[in-house]
């Protein structure tokens, strides 16, 4: 960070985000272990962060003099030291995200499946079926999906339906979300409509970055646009996450598809990690709202938008791998 | 932040009307009715899953690339972007390699026993 020899010149020196983080941290120790003290001490300490956090920022009117600080040396030397500071966030989600897609590969190239599978294809096979492991495999599974009847008829009824829908133990074969969300239209328009409304709140972030950077709107009009715009967002993320929650309702009631099983915790853990980053969104969203409606924002200020928006961008690019990976294959 | 757009996106707002943002908004709408369409479409398996990721990169591109602003921002955020991306990868080289058929599935030519040939009967 560049600080100079101007004593009256602030920094970038508040504690609002370690005190915000250190209420999460409580917050969600308190959740897993049941401890509604501990859950309500974290909440409280949280939303004291954020409220000091939001209180400092509320004047911000771009300058150095106010926080906005320049790195300096390689490889963001010039930029806004917040800039650099959302991309390196936005690399460490990266991270969270490639693991829950890692797992979830794993999972769909039924690797456990198979190995139970080959032991009982060579089984068929000494006991005078006809055929490889491989091929007999192949048949069972052609593309990582099951045929019972091919499979019985290639494993002289060895692998029947038993095999594949056991009704204790760990299942044979993991029945994924896309199975039931594909089975018909209406199961997959949830999912369907959110990605275009997530599309669709990118594209009103934009449209308020612009508005605020607009030098030529009136400082009413333009105030009135940010706000609507970043409105509108909000109300798109809202109605994500409902139409979210209506889905899992939809697939633990009437699919019986639930996070006890394999599949179920890697869809439930992924989609529901990404409804947090969007809950994370609206939130603070709310206060740009609030800031929008007092007339704060302009094209001094603007970049807070923009890094809020590089966040929200990132929320939209996870689900455009989530949704085909999780709701359609 | 591409306000002061320059070279084809200025073209492409005095030509349409429009900035890069609305038809990246568009594009990406409409890729997205693709992807959801090529569900229905009884696609063989291969297909549908070449529907899948090509239109996913496509999107992905979208939002990286315009809404994200790294076309336009310094390179090093790009870079900065794209270096978890390469432990990702490392991460899927992994879990295929060592899934079911992942090795014993590979090319000859790819295989242990490869001895120089592409002909699967070479000595």
């Amino acid at each position: 960070m560049s600080y100079d020899d101007h004593d009256d010149h602030g920094h970038h020196g508040s504690w609002a985000p370690i005190i915000a983080s250190l209420g999460t941290m409580l917050f969600l120790y308190g959740f897993s272990e049941a401890s509604m003290g501990i859950t309500a001490i974290g909440l409280t300490i949280l939303v004291w962060g954020l409220f000091t956090w939001w209180k400092g920022d509320l004047p911000f009117d771009g300058s150095e003099k106010m926080g906005e600080l320049k790195s300096y040396g390689t490889p963001f030397g010039g930029m806004n030291v917040r800039k650099a500071g959302i991309w390196l966030f936005l690399m460490s989600e990266v991270m969270i995200f490639g693991t829950f897609f890692g797992a979830y590969i794993r999972m769909r190239t039924n690797w456990n499946t198979h190995w139970t599978l080959r032991d009982k294809a060579q089984e068929a096979i000494d006991g005078g079926a006809t055929g490889t492991v491989d091929s007999i495999v192949e048949t069972c599974m052609p593309h990582h999906h099951i045929n019972v009847a091919a499979c019985e008829q290639a494993t002289n009824g060895l692998v029947n339906n038993s095999f594949w829908f056991t009704e204790s133990g760990p299942p044979a074969y993991h029945h994924v979300a896309a199975e039931y969300i594909t089975a018909d239209f209406w199961t997959l328009l949830p999912g369907a409509i959110n990605t275009f409304a997530l599309i669709l709140s990118s594209f009103t972030v934009v449209l308020a970055l612009k508005a605020a950077k607009n030098v030529d709107l009136e400082p009413r009009v333009r105030d009135k646009k940010v706000r609507n715009y970043l409105t509108i967002t909000l109300m798109l993320g809202t109605l994500f996450l409902i139409l979210k929650l209506w889905e899992w309702n939809h697939l633990i009631h009437d699919y019986d598809f639930t996070i006890s099983t394999l599949a179920g915790s890697f869809f439930y853990v992924t989609t529901g990690a990404h409804g947090v980053h969007v809950f994370v969104g609206l939130v603070f969203l709310t206060y740009f709202i609030y800031k929008a409606h007092i007339g704060g924002w302009d094209q001094n200020n603007a970049q807070s938008i923009e890094y809020y928006g590089l966040y929200w961008h990132f929320v939209d690019l996870a689900w455009v791998i989530i949704f085909p990976a999780f709701y359609l294959y | 932040m591409g306000e002061h757009q320059t070279g084809w996106q200025k073209t492409l707002y005095e030509k349409t009307g429009q900035d890069v943002y609305f038809w990246n908004f568009v594009f990406l709408m409409v890729f997205t009715a693709i992807e959801v369409g090529a569900v229905y479409l009884s696609l063989t398996y291969g297909a549908t899953v070449f529907a899948l990721v090509s239109v996913g990169i496509v999107k992905f591109f979208g939002i990286a690339a315009f809404f994200m602003h790294l076309w336009d921002d310094e390179r090093e955020l790009t870079y900065t972007f794209a270096c978890p991306f390469i432990f990702v990868v490392i991460l899927f080289i992994g879990i295929a390699f060592t899934s079911p058929g992942g090795v014993a599935g590979l090319p000859a030519w790819c295989s242990p026993e490869f001895i120089g040939s592409y002909s699967p009967t070479a000595p």
